[in-house]
């Protein structure tokens, strides 16, 4: 029968053309309109891991006295408390984080260093976040604690360097010292990047990735925000925070398991008199974690908010024109009911044609989109702009979406072009 | 076949009450061609739409082949239209956008019948009403007569027990109403139930029998 509604449906979209036109373009416009928006946000805000973020977390020690504890509370962690997380390893996987920057001196003296962005972790950082490898694999815990230099570097990186070829065992010349290659990354890039959302949300994959130990080693100092002074000796110290420290806890105890040693951490150091105060100790998760960074600015989301009102708008406009199309067809519905079609095959027959509607603007819908998104591009930030695509998710989200939407707009008209008597009154 | 029992239809508004049909009762045996006749306003359209299972009535009782239909759901009504009565309505009633084929296939999807039957329903109703030739065309593409014998092949193509035809000449010139008479007179010749309702005595005068209504009552038989 679905065949039937669906030739029956095709064939009335030609019909009424005008008003059928009418009813794609304006649901079309509100689809385009929001899912244009739709798309900037999602980018924005996805959980760039969905299938593990739940089982990630961010320690956070405020150390601050009480009475100075505004503005949330702070996320790097001194070198003093990430040794002594590391040290403790209540869960299986954890990592400590910082972002670096260095020059890459090419052999060839005739050529210009390379400004290369990378982090210090330690190998469990690979796990935590799933990062898929090309060619080798991570260090050796025994690397990693020999604070051996070695090196795993990104896909764009060994593009650029060896041709996209295996590069283990090869050599890499940063800012003097000569690390030796164990790994290539896959194209790897989370958007937002969660692991480092506070350097950049945004933006490319790092070029390199070494041991914690030997980032510490060479006194390579992080890039970007910090509470320290350039004094190496002070950032080994208790006071500045520039770490930040990834765990996982695979399951809720675990999770309760690792806030109870954090507490009992801070009782501890308070006890140990190294704070005259109780710090406070907590335990985010990565999903609170993105949320509470807050990095979809706030206009972003009242346009989101504007565009899904612009859909609803257009949707009831659709539902306006969608009823005057289904009771211009009254007369043909009688003679429908008349020759045996029950209410509900005429309701199923009205919300395929509301489906068929849907679908058309749905393409049209998604041309809107690409060409919204084309124009927002050239308006966001460049690290934005990038990343932000018409993905595969945003071509069916835009399409089902349409179909969905016009499908539930077409319920009041279809039940009211179904609830016609059957008697043909007409003689004429 | 077709049995009412002191039935009535009655439209009420707040301060009058009109009766469509006052106490009618009419047997119409199978095989049967039945003429209902009157003036305008008689209850001629009435009768047959509640014959039809098109309106609901307000008392009484009525069975078609046997089933009490006052007490049938919307859905059960449609049910039972769809596979016991065959209609012909005075303008044809035809869906302008649907090919003649489709038109005639139109009940047959209702009743969910598999394509293949569908397919040789319509060609044999086609074929009956000489139309096979015409299957692509479109209603408008036909004259009023070829447009009333697509009605009667699509009523025919459901097989039905009982054939309901309302004022089926009403649109032709005389020469087409000719045709289409002969038409009905051999689906009855063929065992077909017929109720015509006309205004037409001649008209009336080919069938079995006639029922003349004057505000909804019966006031003569012959």
């Amino acid at each position: 029968m679905i065949t039937y509604y669906l030739r029956s449906a095709t064939k009335s979209l030609f019909r009424n053309r005008i008003l059928t036109a009418l009813i794609i373009v304006a649901i079309a416009f509100g689809i385009g309109a929001s899912m244009t928006v739709f798309s900037v946000f999602r980018t924005m805000s996805g959980d760039p891991i969905p299938w593990k973020s739940a089982q990630l977390f961010v320690p956070r020690i405020d150390t601050r006295p009480p009475d100075k504890r505004r503005d949330g509370v702070p996320d790097l962690l001194s070198y003093q408390d990430v040794m002594a997380l590391r040290r403790a390893k209540i869960v299986a996987r954890q990592t400590p984080l910082y972002t670096l920057a260095l020059h890459l001196i090419p052999e060839d003296i005739n050529l210009l260093p390379l400004h290369v962005v990378g982090v210090a972790v330690d190998r469990d950082f690979f796990h935590l976040f799933d990062v898929p490898f090309r060619y080798g694999s991570p260090w050796t815990v025994e690397s990693g604690d020999d604070r051996s230099d070695v090196v795993v570097i990104g896909k764009r990186l060994n593009d650029r360097l060896f041709a996209g070829k295996d590069a283990v065992g090869q050599s890499l010349n940063l800012d003097g010292t000569h690390y030796r290659v164990v790994g290539v990354i896959q194209d790897w890039n989370p958007q937002p990047r969660l692991y480092n959302l506070l350097n950049s949300p945004y933006g490319d994959s790092e070029d390199f990735f070494i041991p914690f130990n030997t980032a510490v080693e060479h006194k390579i100092a992080p890039r970007g925000f910090t509470s320290c002074s350039n004094a190496w000796s002070e950032r080994l110290g208790a006071v500045c925070t520039w770490i930040l420290f990834w765990v996982e806890a695979t399951t809720p105890s675990d999770a309760q398991h690792y806030r109870d040693f954090l507490a009992n951490y801070s009782l501890e150091q308070q006890r140990l008199g190294r704070f005259s105060w109780l710090p406070s100790a907590s335990l985010s998760n990565a999903r609170d974690w993105l949320e509470e960074k807050n990095i979809v600015p706030t206009e972003t989301r009242l346009s989101l908010i504007l565009a899904f009102g612009f859909l609803t708008v257009c949707l009831v406009n659709g539902v306006v024109l969608m009823m005057a199309k289904f009771l211009s067809r009254n007369r043909e519905t009688a003679i429908r009911r008349a020759l045996g079609a029950t209410r509900r095959d005429v309701f199923s027959q009205f919300l395929v044609e509301a489906g068929v509607i849907g679908a058309l603007a749905g393409l049209l819908g998604l041309g809107l989109t690409a060409v919204g998104l084309a124009i927002e591009k050239s308006m966001l930030p460049q690290e934005m702009a990038r990343v932000t695509a018409l993905s595969p998710a945003v071509i069916g989200m835009t399409f089902g979406l349409a179909v969905f939407a016009t499908v539930c707009a077409g319920l009041y008209p279809s039940w009211r072009g179904s609830i016609v008597e059957p008697a043909v009154q007409s003689k004429t | 076949m077709l049995v009412m029992s002191g039935l009535s239809k009655v439209f009420r508004t707040e301060f009058l009450e009109t009766f469509a049909l006052r106490d009618f009762s009419i047997h119409v045996k199978e095989g049967e061609f039945v003429a209902i006749t009157g003036p305008s306003g008689s209850g001629k359209t009435t009768f047959l739409n509640v014959a039809g299972i098109l309106e609901q009535f307000s008392s009484g009782e009525y069975l078609l082949d046997g089933v009490n239909v006052h007490t049938m759901s919307d859905d059960e009504r449609s049910r039972l239209r769809n596979e016991k009565i065959g209609f012909i309505f005075q303008a044809f009633n035809l869906i302008l956008d649907l090919s003649v084929f489709a038109n005639v296939e139109l009940p047959l999807h209702y009743r969910r019948i598999s394509a293949a039957e569908r397919k040789a329903r319509v060609t044999d109703a086609l074929r009956r009403v000489g139309l096979s030739a015409r299957a692509k065309h479109y209603p408008g593409e036909l004259s009023g007569g070829q447009q009333q014998r697509v009605a009667i092949a699509r009523a025919l193509a459901g097989h039905p027990r009982i054939l309901l035809a309302d004022e089926p000449t009403g649109n032709l010139d005389s020469q087409t109403a000719r045709g289409v008479m002969g038409l009905i007179e051999d689906l009855h010749r063929q065992g077909g139930t017929i109720v015509l309702v006309t205004h037409d005595p001649q008209i009336a005068a080919r069938a079995q029998r006639q029922i003349h209504i004057v505000d909804g009552q019966i006031v003569a038989l012959a």
